[in-house]
């Protein structure tokens, strides 16, 4: 990745207005309900589309679910329900990518952040 | 390498020392030897990561063109992916097939990139990442192998909206 990328975006934490309860895919007592490890990194982004729409009519505000871009399936996500785009709200923190953070990604995904000529 | 390494932080130190840095001026340390290691790498490691490159005057032969500022305009309307370097633009192979015309596929995955505001630098190495929605397979190896060219703008598209902000 060129360092320019990364040095042009920010990280922020948000936090969400309300309490927001979520579909927990990751507890395996989801099995229950129809919900296997796929819904994790299905390419299927219609599959997954409907789960969420029938999350959604099922009362939940969200998804608590397991990253597709990490392997090892330890990085926990979580989607929140709402209108397309990007939202409004508010932001606790926000600040650059700190060195800490791209090392962590070189050494865990072997991403390098590299210069480009000008 | 580990005689070369050492070489390499004596020069570095001894051109440190003519240059009359203060070691306020040099701040971090650790940050200092780390990116002056990208800096002197960075070069070697795109060319590892991307694979070769053609110069503007050997896409012109390729493509038949009247200028090298007709190839120019073609990287500018997002036809052919070009890459700046110091001495000029470089154009990487991967996007031309055996035949040396540009891939049909090209300008649909450059457009895909359009708006995430990315690097030419990080659109190559996407090209040369496997990707989940080409089976792990890279999108420079999906379209040499002929693949379905819809499959891999798909792939640029999601790559693309994870990159945008």
């Amino acid at each position: 990745v060129s360092e320019r990328d990364v040095a042009r975006r920010v990280l922020s934490t948000l936090s969400v207005p309300q309490d927001v309860g979520l579909a927990d895919c990751t507890e395996s007592s989801a099995l229950a309900f129809g919900v296997t490890a796929a819904i994790h990194s299905s390419e299927s982004y219609e599959r997954t589309q409907e789960w969420a729409a029938a999350f959604a009519g099922a009362g939940f505000g969200g998804i608590r679910y397991l990253v597709s871009h990490d392997p090892a399936q330890r990085l926990v996500g979580v989607a929140l329900f709402g209108p397309a785009d990007a939202q409004d709200g508010p932001v606790a923190d926000t600040g650059p990518i700190e060195s800490d953070v791209i090392t962590s990604a070189r050494e865990r995904f072997g991403i390098l952040v590299l210069p480009t000529p000008a | 390498v580990a005689r070369a390494l050492a070489t390499a932080a004596e020069t570095f130190e001894q051109t440190l020392e003519e240059l009359g840095v203060s070691e306020r001026e040099l701040g971090d340390p650790q940050e200092l030897g780390r990116r002056a290691a990208l800096l002197a790498t960075a070069d070697a490691l795109w060319s590892k990561r991307i694979g070769p490159t053609f110069r503007r005057d050997h896409v012109q032969k390729l493509l038949g063109v009247g200028s090298r500022q007709a190839v120019s305009q073609l990287a500018k309307r997002h036809r052919l992916l070009a890459l700046p370097r110091n001495d000029g633009l470089v154009f990487p192979a991967f996007q031309f097939s055996a035949l040396g015309r540009p891939y049909d596929a090209m300008p649909a995955i450059l457009a895909a990139f359009e708006n995430a505001d990315v690097s030419p630098h990080t659109i190559a190495s996407w090209f040369t990442t496997p990707q989940r929605l080409l089976g792990r397979v890279t999108p420079a190896t999906w379209l040499r192998r002929g693949r379905d060219p819809e499959r891999v703008v798909e792939a640029a598209r999601r790559s693309a909206a994870r990159l945008a902000h």
